[in-house]
C-alpha cells in the first residue's frame, strides 16, 4: 500500500471547513466564553480503501468531528461531502442510502452492543432497519468474516470477552457492505494483545473488501500502526495532516512534537535519555485553549 | 503492520471469555429463585392472592351476610370472629383483600404506563420535551397526593363509581416516581454507544425507544412497579380509612380498620386481623421487590475498607502460610543511594540479600472462592528501588498491590506473608494498619477524578494527612502544602488550597494525589495504574512527577501498569504477571533486551510502537 | 450563593403559580360546591341556588374566576365558603401552626434517627446492627400509618386506664381549657408525643433505607479507599469522607417526601382528633367547600415549595460542586 494522493474525483469523504460551536449552559457562561468551539475549520479527505488516522487528546474535538460526520450532530458551518454529495443536504431515500455506506464501531465493546439482543438480532438489525433481504450478508457469513464461530449467534453480548465483542461490532458494521467505517477508539478499551488481534483483523478486512477507515484514537502509536495518513487534532483544529511516516519523522507543528515525545518507547535507554516534562507546553482544555481564529462566524 | 498470524487464531492470547451462560432473563430468574427471603415473600403473596380469589367462593358466609352471632371472638365457626352487626370477619376481610388488591393492581398498571411513556419520551428527546415533563412532575410532587385523592375520591364515591374510578384517581397522582426513574435511566442509556450505533444505522426514534431503550429499562420498571404495588395498597387503605375510598356496604381492609378504631381494647380481633393482613401483604410485596432488585442487579459483597480484611483461616491455607517473622532488619530507613537508584545501575537486586528487603512478599495468594486470582507469588522490593509490576487485565497485578496495604475486596481471601521492614503485615487490624498506611506505605490510585474527597478543599485534605503524626497549626499545614505542591510543579499552589477537586483537571488531581503520598516521606509508594485514565501528554507529566516524588522522599516504589513501554523510563526492575503468577522478574535493561518468558516476548512484540515500521510502510 | 438563592426563589414562585393554576382547575372543574344543596329533598327553590351561585361567583368563566380567586388569595382572602359564616383564612390561620409543629418535629426526629440508623446499618452491613435495623425498617415501611396511630392511641388509653394516671394524651393538640404559661408548653408537648412517634416512625423507615444505600455506596467509593490509604482514623473517615457526601441524597429525599409527610399528618391528626389542618381538610371535603379545599392545597403546596427551597440552599452548603456550578 502506498500513501495515496488520490485524484479529486476518487475521494470518498471530503470534509471542508467544518465548524461546530456550542453555547455553554447559562450558568457557566458568566466567567467563561459565550461560545465554545469544538471544531474550528477542519478540512481533510479520505480516499477509497484508505485508512486516515486522527489523533487527539480529550477536548481536542475528535469526538465532535466524528459525531458530525456520522450525522449525530449538525455542523455549525462547513460541509461533509460523501462521494461528492453534501451529507447534510440529503433527504429521504438518498439519506437512507448514505446510512448504508457509512457505519461505525465504537470504543467500548461493553456498551456498544444492546445487552438485551442476541448476536443474531444485532447482526440482523441493519438489514431490518433498511428493509433489505437481498444484498445484505447473512449473520453467519458476517461472523465468519470476523473469525467467530456460527454458534455465537444465539448468545448475548455479555457472554463474550471484550475482544470478541469488538469483533461482533465490526461484523455489524460490515453488514450492509459500507464503503467507509468510522472507528472510534476501537481498541483503547482492550488489552495490548487483544488490540493487536483487532488491528490485524481490520487490516485484513480492508485488503479483502477495499473498505476505507476513519480511525480516531488518542494513542498515536496505535493510529500510526494502522493508518496510511495521520491527522493530529488539537483545540478543535487539525494542526498536522500527512502520510504517517512524514508526520512521525518530520512533524511540523510543535504540539505534534510534544505528543510524539510523550509516547513512551519500550526501550529503557531511550526513555531515560528523555528530558522530564513536568509542565505541558500546550495547555489542556481546562487551562484554556488558544482561541479559534474562526470564532467570529456567529 | 500487525501480526497477521493473530487473525487466524484469536484464541492465542489472554482475552478472557466470561463463563458461558444463558439469556439474562434466565440468569435473573435463577438468582431470584436462590433469594430466600424474596422467595418466601413471593410464596406468601401468591397465597394471599389465591385466598382472595378462591376462598370467597368456598366460604359459607357472604361479606354482607348478617349472622345472629354478634361480636364473637374467633372460633372454629368464625376463625376471625364477627363484628358488631354479626357479619363474619373472615368473609369481610376476604372481600376487603379483593378490593385492595384489585385497586392496587390497577393503580400500579395505570401509574407505570403513564410513567414509562412519559419517562422514556422525556429521556429520549431531552431539551424541551424533557423540561415540560419534568415541570409536570414537579407540579404533581408539590401536591399532597392523599388530600387531592381524598377530594376526587369523595366525588367518585359519591357518584357511585367503584374501584376503577378510585384506581384512576390514585394512578394519575402516583406516576411521578416511575417517570423520574425511567427518565433518569433513559438519560444515561441514551449516551451509550449502542443507541448511537442504532441511530447511525438509520433507526428512527420509535424503534430506538421501544426496541432498545424500553427493554433495557425493564428491570427498573419491574422493581419500581412491585414496590408501587405496596405503596398503592397503603394509599388505598388510607383513603378508605378516611372514608373517601371504598364505600359501605362494600368494604376494604382500610375501611375495616376504620370501623374497628374504638374496638382495639374491647374486640381486638376486629382491629388486628385486617391491619396485620395489610402489613403482611405490603411486607411481602416489598421483600419481593427487594429480591427482584438483587436478582436483576446482584450486589457484590459489601465493600467496607474500614473493616479488617478476611484472611485465609484454618487448615490448608494456614498451613500454606510461612510467615517470615523475627527478621526485624536494622536497615537504614532512608538509604543514601537514592540518586544512584534513579538510573538503576547501582541498586542491589541480588536475591541473596533478603535481610535488606524493604518489603518481602512470600507465597501471596488471593482467592475468590476456589479461584486463585493471585497464585502464590513472591516478590521483594529493596529500599529505594522501583519495581514495576506489569500485566494485562485479570493478571492479578492490582490485587497484589492491594494486598500490600491490606485492602483486598471483602469477598477475596488473601494468604501468604507480607513482611515490611521486618514487620509481618498480615492479619493487622484497622488500627494497626494505620501505623503503616500513609506514613510508611503510601498509595496512588488509578482514577484521579474519584480519589479525592469531593466535598473538602484541597488544603483540608492535606491537613487531614498532616495531622496524623502530630498536631499541626493551620498556617504551618498550609505552608507545607504549598511547598509540597510546588515540588510537584503545580502552578498557583496557594490558590489551589481553597479549591475543590472538581475545579481541577485530571492531571492536576493526580499530581495532588502524588503530593499527598509524599506528606509523610513514606518508605514505599505503590502506584496502581496512575496514568491509565489520562491523556498521553498528561501521562508524561505525571510520570515525571512520580520520579520527582521518589527522589524527594527516597521511597521505594511499586509501579503497577498494563503498559510495558511506560515502565522503561522509571523502573529498576520489572516483574511480569500472567494469570496470577509472576512469569518474569528481572532488571529493566535485561528485560527489554532479552526477555526470558514467552509471554513477555509476546507483549513486547505486540505493543504498537512508533518506530521505523510505520515509516517503512509508506 | 446569594445569586443561587435568588434564582431558586424566582423559580419557586413560578412553580407555586403553576401549582395554583392546576389546583384551581382540577378542583373547580371536578367539584360542584352546591351539589349537596341541589340534591336536597324537598328541593331547594331555584332562586336560593341562583343566589348561592352568585355569592360563590360560579357564573363567571373559569379564567375569570381564577383571577378573582388569586387576587383575593394574595391579600389573604381565600374566597367565600359554602358555609356563609365560615372565614376560611382565619380558621386556617389558627390551624396551620398546630400542624406545622407536628410536621416539623416529626421531620427532625425522623431525619436524625434515619441518619444514625442508616449510617450504622451501612457500616455494619450483614452484621448484627444491620440485621436488626434493616428488617425493622422493612416492617415499619409496611405499617399503615393509620393503623399504627390507632394502635398507639388505644394502647395509650389502655395504659391510662390500667394505671389510673394520665400517662399519655390521646385526644386533641392541647387540653381544653388551655393551661397558662409554662404549663401550656408542657401540655402541648405532652399531646405531641404519640402523633409525633407515628409520623416520625413511618418516615424514619423510608429515609433510613436511603441513607443506608447512600453510605454503602460512599464506602465503596475510591475517595474512601484513598482516605484509608492516607492512614486517617475511622472517625474522621466516617464523618468527612463517608457521611458528608452522603448527605446530598438524603436532603433530596426528605424534600421530595414532604407532601407525603403532610398526607401522613392528615391521617395522624384525624386519629388523634386534633384541630389542625387535617381535620380542616376532611371537614371541607365533606362540606364540598371547594374554596376551603383550594386554600388547604395551596398552603400545603406553599410549604412544600418553601421546603424545597431550603433543600436547594442546603445542597449548596453541603456540596461545593453545586455551589460553584450554579452560582
Amino acid at each position: 500500500m502506498s500513501g495515496q494522493t488520490h485524484a479529486e474525483g476518487a475521494e470518498l469523504l471530503r470534509v471542508t471547513d467544518l465548524v461546530k460551536h456550542f453555547r455553554p449552559p447559562r450558568g457557566a457562561r458568566r466567567d467563561g466564553p459565550s461560545v465554545v468551539h469544538a471544531l474550528c475549520s477542519v478540512s481533510f479527505s479520505v480516499g477509497p480503501a484508505e485508512t486516515l488516522g486522527i489523533v487527539g487528546e480529550s477536548g481536542s474535538g475528535k469526538t465532535t468531528l466524528l459525531r458530525t460526520i456520522l450525522g449525530l450532530q449538525k455542523p455549525s458551518s462547513g460541509q461533509v461531502l460523501f462521494l461528492g454529495e453534501d451529507v447534510a443536504q440529503r433527504r429521504g431515500k438518498r439519506a437512507r442510502a448514505l446510512q448504508r455506506e457509512i457505519s461505525v464501531v465504537f470504543q467500548d465493546p461493553y456498551t456498544s452492543l444492546d445487552p438485551r439482543m442476541t448476536v443474531a438480532d444485532i447482526l440482523a438489525e441493519p438489514a431490518q432497519i433498511h428493509r433489505l433481504t437481498a444484498g445484505s450478508r447473512t449473520a453467519v457469513t458476517l461472523l465468519d468474516q470476523v473469525r467467530l464461530p456460527a454458534a455465537s449467534l444465539r448468545k448475548f453480548p455479555h457472554e463474550f470477552s471484550g475482544g470478541q465483542r469488538q469483533r461482533i461490532a465490526i461484523a455489524r458494521a460490515l453488514a450492509l457492505d459500507p464503503k467507509l467505517i468510522v472507528l472510534d477508539e476501537p481498541v483503547s478499551a482492550l488489552d495490548v494483545s487483544v488490540q493487536a488481534e483487532i488491528l490485524a483483523l481490520l487490516n485484513e478486512l480492508q485488503r479483502e473488501r477495499q473498505v476505507s477507515y476513519l480511525f480516531v484514537a488518542h494513542d498515536l502509536a496505535v493510529v500510526a500502526d494502522i493508518s496510511h495518513r495521520v491527522g493530529v487534532m488539537y483545540g478543535g483544529q487539525m494542526v498536522e495532516l500527512g502520510p504517517t511516516g512524514q508526520v512521525i519523522t518530520e512533524a511540523r507543528h510543535p504540539y505534534t512534537r510534544e505528543l510524539l515525545a510523550a509516547v513512551p518507547v519500550p526501550d529503557p535507554q531511550v526513555e531515560r535519555a528523555k528530558p522530564r516534562m513536568l509542565q505541558r507546553q500546550w495547555p489542556t482544555e481546562t487551562d484554556g485553549l488558544p482561541p479559534c481564529p474562526h470564532g467570529d462566524v456567529l | 503492520m500487525p501480526n497477521p498470524e493473530l487473525v487466524k487464531d484469536p484464541a492465542l492470547l489472554t482475552d478472557a471469555v466470561p463463563e458461558a451462560g444463558s439469556s439474562k432473563l434466565v440468569v435473573t430468574f435463577g438468582r431470584f429463585i436462590r433469594h430466600r427471603v424474596g422467595m418466601i415473600a413471593l410464596a406468601v403473596l401468591i397465597l394471599v392472592i389465591l385466598a382472595a380469589i378462591i376462598m370467597p367462593l368456598l366460604w359459607p358466609y357472604g361479606y354482607s351476610e348478617i349472622t345472629p352471632d354478634l361480636s364473637q371472638s374467633p372460633s372454629l365457626e368464625h376463625p376471625m370472629g364477627t363484628d358488631t352487626l354479626g357479619r363474619d370477619l373472615l368473609a369481610l376481610v376476604l372481600r376487603g383483600m379483593q378490593q385492595s388488591l384489585l385497586i392496587a393492581f390497577s393503580v400500579t398498571v395505570i401509574a407505570c404506563v403513564i410513567g414509562v411513556v412519559l419517562g422514556v419520551v422525556a429521556g429520549y428527546f431531552g431539551s424541551f420535551v424533557d423540561a415540560t415533563v419534568m415541570r409536570a412532575v414537579d407540579l404533581v410532587l408539590t401536591l399532597p397526593t392523599l388530600a387531592l385523592a381524598a377530594f376526587l375520591g369523595s366525588l367518585v364515591a359519591g357518584g357511585g363509581v367503584s374501584w376503577l374510578g378510585l384506581a384512576m384517581v390514585l394512578g394519575s397522582l402516583m406516576w411521578t416516581s416511575v417517570a423520574r426513574l425511567v427518565r433518569g435511566v433513559v438519560l444515561s442509556l441514551r449516551e451509550l454507544p449502542f443507541v448511537d450505533a442504532a441511530r447511525v444505522m438509520g433507526a428512527g426514534p420509535v424503534r430506538i425507544m421501544f426496541r432498545h431503550l424500553v427493554p433495557n429499562v425493564s428491570d427498573h420498571i419491574v422493581v419500581a412497579g412491585t414496590l408501587m404495588f405496596g405503596v398503592a395498597i397503603l394509599a388505598e387503605s388510607s383513603l378508605s380509612f378516611l372514608g373517601f375510598g371504598v364505600q359501605p356496604p362494600d368494604t376494604s381492609l382500610g375501611l375495616l380498620v376504620a370501623n374497628a378504631q374504638s374496638a382495639v381494647l374491647t374486640r381486638p380481633w376486629l382491629f388486628y386481623f385486617p391491619g396485620l393482613l395489610i402489613i403482611t401483604i405490603v411486607l411481602s410485596v416489598n421483600y419481593v421487590g427487594e429480591g427482584l432488585r438483587d436478582a436483576f442487579n446482584p450486589r457484590s459483597s459489601p465493600t467496607n475498607p474500614l473493616a479488617t480484611p478476611r484472611r485465609g483461616r484454618g487448615g490448608k491455607q494456614r498451613a500454606d502460610r510461612r510467615p517470615v517473622t523475627g527478621q526485624r532488619s536494622v536497615t537504614d530507613r532512608k538509604p543514601s543511594t537514592n540518586a544512584n537508584a534513579v538510573d538503576g545501575s547501582t541498586v542491589d537486586t541480588d536475591p541473596q540479600a533478603p535481610a535488606k528487603a524493604l518489603i518481602k512478599v512470600t507465597d501471596l495468594s488471593v482467592r475468590f472462592g476456589s479461584q486463585a486470582a493471585v497464585d502464590s507469588i513472591s516478590l521483594e522490593i529493596q529500599p529505594g528501588e522501583v519495581v514495576a509490576l506489569v500485566g494485562e487485565s485479570g493478571s492479578g497485578k492490582s490485587l497484589t498491590g492491594l494486598s500490600l496495604v491490606g485492602l483486598l475486596p471483602n469477598n477475596a481471601v488473601g494468604s501468604g506473608s507480607v513482611v515490611f521492614n521486618g514487620d509481618e503485615l498480615s492479619d493487622l487490624t484497622f488500627g494497626q494498619w494505620r501505623r503503616y498506611r500513609g506514613r510508611r506505605i503510601a498509595m496512588i490510585l488509578q482514577d484521579p477524578s474519584t480519589t479525592l474527597n469531593p466535598v473538602l478543599t484541597i488544603g483540608a485534605q492535606f491537613e487531614d494527612s498532616m495531622r496524623l503524626s502530630a498536631p499541626v497549626s493551620r498556617t504551618e499545614a498550609r505552608r507545607r502544602t504549598i511547598e509540597l505542591m510546588a515540588s510537584v510543579a503545580i502552578k498557583d499552589a496557594p490558590a489551589r488550597l481553597d479549591q475543590y477537586p472538581h475545579q481541577l483537571s485530571g492531571g492536576m488531581r493526580q499530581r495532588i494525589a502524588i503530593a499527598l503520598a509524599m506528606v509523610h516521606d513514606p518508605d514505599l509508594i505503590i502506584a496502581d495504574e496512575p496514568t491509565t485514565a489520562l491523556d498521553v501528554t498528561v501521562q508524561a507529566q505525571v510520570m515525571a512527577t512520580l520520579a520527582v516524588a521518589r527522589e524527594r522522599t527516597g521511597a521505594a516504589m511499586l509501579f503497577i501498569t498494563h503498559d510495558l513501554a511506560l515502565v522503561a523510563g522509571i523502573a529498576d526492575r520489572v516483574a511480569v504477571m500472567y494469570q496470577g503468577k509472576i512469569v518474569e522478574d528481572q532488571d529493566v535493561f535485561s528485560l527489554f533486551e532479552a526477555p526470558r518468558s514467552d509471554y513477555t516476548r509476546k507483549l513486547l512484540s505486540l505493543a504498537p510502537r512508533i518506530d521505523g515500521k510505520a515509516v517503512e510502510r509508506q | 450563593m446569594l445569586r443561587l438563592i435568588l434564582r431558586r426563589l424566582a423559580s419557586a414562585v413560578l412553580v407555586l403559580l403553576l401549582a395554583s393554576v392546576v389546583i384551581f382547575t382540577v378542583i373547580s372543574v371536578s367539584g360542584d360546591p352546591l351539589a349537596e344543596l341541589r340534591d336536597r329533598q324537598p328541593p331547594v327553590p331555584e332562586s336560593v341556588i341562583a343566589a348561592e351561585e352568585a355569592r360563590l361567583g360560579l357564573h363567571d368563566p373559569l379564567p375569570m374566576r381564577y383571577l378573582t380567586w388569586l387576587s383575593g388569595v394574595v391579600t389573604g382572602d381565600f374566597g367565600p365558603s359554602t358555609i356563609a359564616t365560615r372565614d376560611i383564612g382565619a380558621e386556617l390561620g389558627t390551624r396551620v401552626g398546630v400542624t406545622l409543629r407536628l410536621v416539623l418535629i416529626a421531620i427532625i426526629i425522623a431525619l436524625v434517627l434515619s441518619l444514625l440508623a442508616g449510617t450504622v446499618s451501612a457500616l455494619y452491613q450483614r452484621r448484627w446492627p444491620d440485621l436488626v435495623l434493616t428488617p425493622s425498617a422493612f416492617v415499619l415501611l409496611a405499617l399503615p400509618s393509620f393503623w399504627l396511630a390507632v394502635l398507639l392511641k388505644q394502647w395509650g388509653i389502655g395504659l391510662n386506664n390500667l394505671t389510673g394516671y394520665q400517662l399519655f394524651y390521646t385526644v386533641g393538640e392541647a387540653s381544653v381549657p388551655r393551661p397558662e404559661g409554662f404549663a401550656l408548653v408542657a401540655d402541648i408537648g405532652g399531646h405531641l408525643v404519640l402523633p409525633t412517634i407515628v409520623l416520625a416512625l413511618v418516615h424514619f423507615a423510608t429515609w433510613s433505607r436511603y441513607q443506608r444505600t447512600a453510605v454503602a455506596e460512599g464506602l465503596a467509593g475510591d475517595h474512601v479507599r484513598f482516605a484509608v490509604l492516607k492512614g486517617l482514623s475511622r472517625r474522621r473517615i466516617i464523618g468527612s469522607y463517608v457521611v458528608r457526601p452522603a448527605l446530598i441524597p438524603i436532603v433530596t429525599i426528605v424534600a421530595l417526601d414532604l407532601p407525603v409527610v403532610f398526607s401522613g399528618a392528615v391521617i395522624t391528626e384525624t386519629v388523634f382528633q386534633w384541630r389542625g389542618m387535617g381535620g380542616f381538610l376532611l371537614e371541607s371535603i365533606a362540606l364540598r367547600d371547594t374554596n376551603a379545599v383550594l386554600a388547604w392545597l395551596l398552603i400545603a403546596a406553599t410549604a412544600v415549595v418553601i421546603f424545597n427551597l431550603l433543600a436547594d440552599i442546603l445542597y449548596g452548603v453541603v456540596d461545593p460542586r453545586v455551589r460553584y456550578a450554579k452560582s
